[in-house]
């Protein structure tokens, strides 16, 4: 469903507003600690030798969180300085971190799955 | 005054077309991802209970003399509560916030935004725990 610029009357009420306050806060919070935990895992893969998988892992993790970085840096901004634009931003990075969030989700069932078929077919082989 | 009053909501920040947008957008995503764990975690009580009738942990108990599978059961059921709890707020934010952009319900909004907001600050605590494990296990594992 798409909607044209302009109020459809709802508001950012005191109360919205200091959840949206909150959300951007804590949503900063979370990326930073996942961008850090992507950098120690990385670290500690190279002690390990599967460094290939830590890098694809922090990859990931990294993508889908600087659209989340994005929402409460954005977020944030457009409370401070009452930025309609900086506002509607952000709500559009909080609805590509779900999105990528999402499809990569469906991308890991897909590829769990075929690997079970793959590992049921080798097993029927076998017998 | 009635001028000044419509240059003040001018002023404010609204949920306007573009925003209603991206929430009804990203909700249906967040709804996806929720019903998605919620499945995963139905498999995973599964899995556990049925490894609980086995018996799969009772080794444990013989080699160290304690009784560790209840402990490890234990910890096992909170993981599983604090990620159902996460997921239902995920959940209720998703529909919560579908509805009250379709039929622009205010208070629904509020509802909605509050449980992403709860969902993020769970979420950040565990995300805060789980670093220091790590840095915690990184550290002893270094002095070994």
């Amino acid at each position: 469903m798409s909607y044209q610029n302009e109020s459809l009357g709802l508001s950012l009420s005191p109360k919205l507003k200091e959840s949206f306050n909150t959300c951007a806060v804590w949503a900063r919070i979370i990326a930073i600690i996942s961008f850090v935990s992507s950098g120690i895992s990385l670290f500690a893969s190279l002690a390990k030798g599967s460094f290939l998988s830590a890098i694809i892992t922090a990859a990931i993790s990294v993508f889908i969180n600087i659209y989340l970085l994005n929402f409460g840096r954005r977020v944030k901004t457009a409370l401070d300085s009452t930025n309609q634009e900086d506002f509607n931003e952000g709500l559009h990075d909080l609805n590509l971190y779900f999105k990528v969030y999402g499809i990569i989700m469906i991308i890991a069932i897909v590829l769990l799955l075929l690997g079970m078929l793959i590992f049921g077919a080798v097993i029927m082989n076998n017998i | 005054m009635e001028n000044v009053l419509q240059d003040d909501s001018m002023l404010e920040l609204q949920i306007d077309g573009s925003a209603s947008n991206s929430l009804e957008n990203g909700s249906w995503w967040a709804k996806f991802i929720a019903i998605v764990f919620i499945i995963v975690l139905a498999l995973a009580a599964i899995g556990i209970s049925f490894a609980m009738s086995k018996g799969s942990l009772e080794e444990f108990d013989y080699r160290y003399n304690f009784q560790l599978s209840s402990v490890i059961w234990i910890i096992f059921a909170f993981v599983l509560l604090i990620a159902g709890a996460i997921v239902m707020l995920l959940f209720s934010f998703a529909t919560k916030t579908s509805r009250a952009v379709r039929e622009l319900d205010q208070s629904l909004l509020e509802s909605g935004i509050g449980s992403l907001k709860i969902y993020l600050i769970v979420t950040g605590v565990c995300a805060i725990i789980g670093l220091l494990l790590t840095l915690l296990g990184l550290a002893s594992r270094s002095n070994l």
